[in-house]
């Protein structure tokens, strides 16, 4: 079992990022709680620039953005 | 006539050298400052697609002038190309669906995901005619841009990962569709991997690499990822 605390940034893109310390081995469900961000029906989470959910586990100095699903040309 | 002289880029880009056919699908906003962009580079062999007329709302972030509301996009553009580069692409009054003779770069640029999906899946996807797929997505404050092989298998699953359907996507506001500044960005940042894969190394300038997805936005400020 993980121990300890982890710091991961975390954000809206675009937007500002801000570091978030939490439990090692917490969830992006729980760093979004911590932050005060609340994930929209057209909206995913990438961490460090791949595709996450809410369930992923954080292990510390990972990036977490909320980026919009967009689709305009 | 007056020839347009490309001395200044031809250390780092020759047009002449570039043998490819490049493909955009969709000359809105992006698609044709895409189109633009890569022909005032020196690149001849475009082929543009859209179906769409040019109205007002198109003149403010698209490279459409006023006296062209009303005609069909293509025709404008390849009117627009003709006058400022002397040269012809082109064009085709369409929608598509499938392109048969594709080959070469295939950028989609239309406002539809399910369309985007369904032309790269039918014309695109382990098709050995073809080198790299440019998809645009665009918003008012940020756009992405991916850039990949479309014969690579884990390309096309990073690609697959970060599709999602019309149904799937925000909804934009009537007034929060569009604005030039961000439309450009993407524009460039497509068209600018398109000449940096095919650039004359610089001696003694670092190379850069070609990023595979560009999150870009309107401060010019981008996040990119490499997939291999």
């Amino acid at each position: 079992m993980p121990t300890g605390q982890i710091f991961v940034r975390v954000g809206r893109y675009p937007g500002a990022v801000q570091e978030v310390g939490l439990a090692a081995g917490s969830t992006i469900a729980q760093l979004l709680e911590l932050a005060g961000l609340t994930l929209g029906a057209q909206e995913a989470i990438e961490i460090n620039g791949s595709r996450g959910n809410m369930q992923t586990t954080l292990r510390g100095d990972e990036s977490v953005s909320i980026i919009t699903n967009i689709k305009g040309n | 006539m007056e020839n347009v002289d490309l001395w200044r880029q031809v250390g780092f880009f020759s047009p002449t050298d570039f043998k490819k056919k490049v493909h955009v699908v969709g000359v809105g906003a992006t698609g044709s400052h895409i189109v633009d962009t890569l022909a005032s580079m020196g690149i001849q062999n475009i082929v543009a697609y859209d179906f769409d007329v040019v109205e007002n709302h198109n003149i403010p972030n698209q490279i459409y002038y006023l006296e062209d509301v009303g005609k069909l996009k293509v025709v404008a553009l390849q009117q627009h190309i003709k006058r400022k580069m002397g040269f012809d692409i082109e064009v085709r009054n369409e929608k598509v669906e499938e392109i048969k003779d594709l080959s070469g770069y295939l950028f989609l640029c239309t406002d539809n995901m399910d369309a985007q999906k369904n032309i790269m899946l039918a014309s695109a996807r382990l098709n050995r005619n073809v080198d790299r797929v440019v998809e645009t997505r665009m918003s008012i404050k940020h756009g992405r841009v991916y850039y990949f092989d479309p014969n690579n298998k884990i390309h096309l699953k990073k690609w697959a990962e970060e599709w999602y359907s019309n149904e799937e996507s925000a909804p934009s506001p009537c007034n929060l569709v569009a604005i030039s500044a961000t439309t450009k960005l993407i524009a460039a940042a497509a068209a600018g991997k398109v000449v940096l894969e095919n650039a004359v190394p610089v001696p003694g300038v670092p190379e850069l690499p070609v990023y595979n997805r560009t999150l870009i936005a309107i401060d010019g400020s981008s996040v990119n990822t490499k997939w291999e």
